[in-house]
């Protein structure tokens, strides 16, 4: 393992070893046994994951507690997926009161291939541009593809 | 079918229950069971929301979340993502939001982290160490903060945060490399 494999394998997993993986685990210690340098820049390694892992303090009990109280008290009866689902005479109104519903709806199929067509494109367009952001510019447009994509 | 029918009507009585379990009963609408795992996590999630977006904000975020988790509990289907899993995700995705809408804050706005520990002096220490983490994670973009936030903080794998973050491991692998050395820059 050259230096460089062992640096960049250090600022990608960090200084515990069990964490690489498990094909570079051997030589990486091979190479803490011989190098100072590389023991250096491992010791610098395990200072960073220290501060990295610095564990906060938790919500004292009555700070949970007020907060658990708060978001059990704001809970909407019932999920939002299922009333939508849920109402078919809703649904039956919507259909039958827009203008010119009775003239768009022998063409329904119509829509809906036109629908799905753009929805493959868009899925094949975006599985196209999602992988290995390689700048801040692109990092950016992951937020943006999360915001449309992330559904959650 | 008999099984999951037992399962959700059972009363929970028992902290050893997982959280799939748990879930279960809430898909069912149990709000007891609903409070063990926002009582369960809280802590877990402040801490992951105070790292991405912020101390100021982190509770209006995490309370966000868990409601989010309730409304759309009928989408977690159990086999397929472990509920910690599914959880950090809608948590990071409410961090999204809540950072694209949130005007930037200034250091002024953001309150000391509370400490429960009993010595004074640690207690400052801990809270030094910890404010100048915050402060040097807001040198990284969104997605770097999310993926180093994961790893370290929540001891996730790459796999895992690959997973939460919808992307492919080479690319939190990528995430993971420039915010480390970004951040050693910075805390230098």
């Amino acid at each position: 393992m050259t230096p460089e494999e062992f640096t960049a394998l250090l600022d990608t997993y960090g200084a515990d070893l069990t964490r690489w993986p498990h094909a570079h685990r051997r030589s990486a210690q091979r190479l803490l046994e011989v190098s100072e340098w590389a023991r250096n820049a491992f010791a610098d390694a395990q200072m960073l994951d220290s501060v990295l892992r610095i564990r906060e303090p938790g919500l004292s009990d009555a700070r949970r507690r007020r907060l658990t109280d708060s978001i059990l008290d704001n809970l909407p009866d019932e999920p939002a997926t299922r009333r939508v689902a849920r109402e078919p005479e809703a649904a039956a109104r919507r259909s039958d009161t827009g203008f010119g519903a009775a003239i768009l709806r022998p063409l329904t199929p119509l829509w809906v291939a036109c629908l799905s067509f753009g929805m493959i494109v868009g899925v094949i367009l975006t599985l196209g541009h999602s992988p290995a952001p390689a700048t801040e510019a692109a990092e950016a447009g992951w937020v943006e593809h999360l915001a449309v994509y992330g559904g959650l | 079918m008999d099984t999951l029918a037992e399962t959700r009507q059972t009363a929970v009585t028992s902290e050893d229950i997982t959280d799939e379990a748990l879930m279960l009963r809430v898909q069912g609408g149990d709000k007891d069971a609903f409070r063990l795992l926002v009582g369960r996590h809280i802590d877990r999630i402040v801490g992951t929301s105070r790292r991405i977006v912020g101390a100021a904000d982190a509770e209006d975020v995490a309370q966000d979340v868990f409601l989010r988790v309730w409304t759309a509990r009928a989408q977690w289907a159990p086999g397929q993502a472990r509920f910690r899993t599914w959880l950090y995700r809608v948590a990071v995705n409410r961090c999204i939001d809540h950072t694209r809408r949130a005007r930037p804050a200034s250091i002024d706005d953001v309150p000391e982290i509370e400490d429960d520990a009993p010595g004074p002096l640690d207690a400052c220490e801990r809270n030094e160490d910890a404010n100048r983490l915050h402060s040097a994670m807001e040198h990284l973009s969104e997605q770097q903060r999310t993926a180093i936030t994961l790893y370290y903080h929540e001891s996730l794998t790459a796999a895992e945060v690959a997973e939460i973050m919808g992307l492919r491991l080479n690319a939190v692998e990528s995430l993971l490399k420039r915010g480390r050395q970004k951040l050693r820059t910075v805390l230098k």
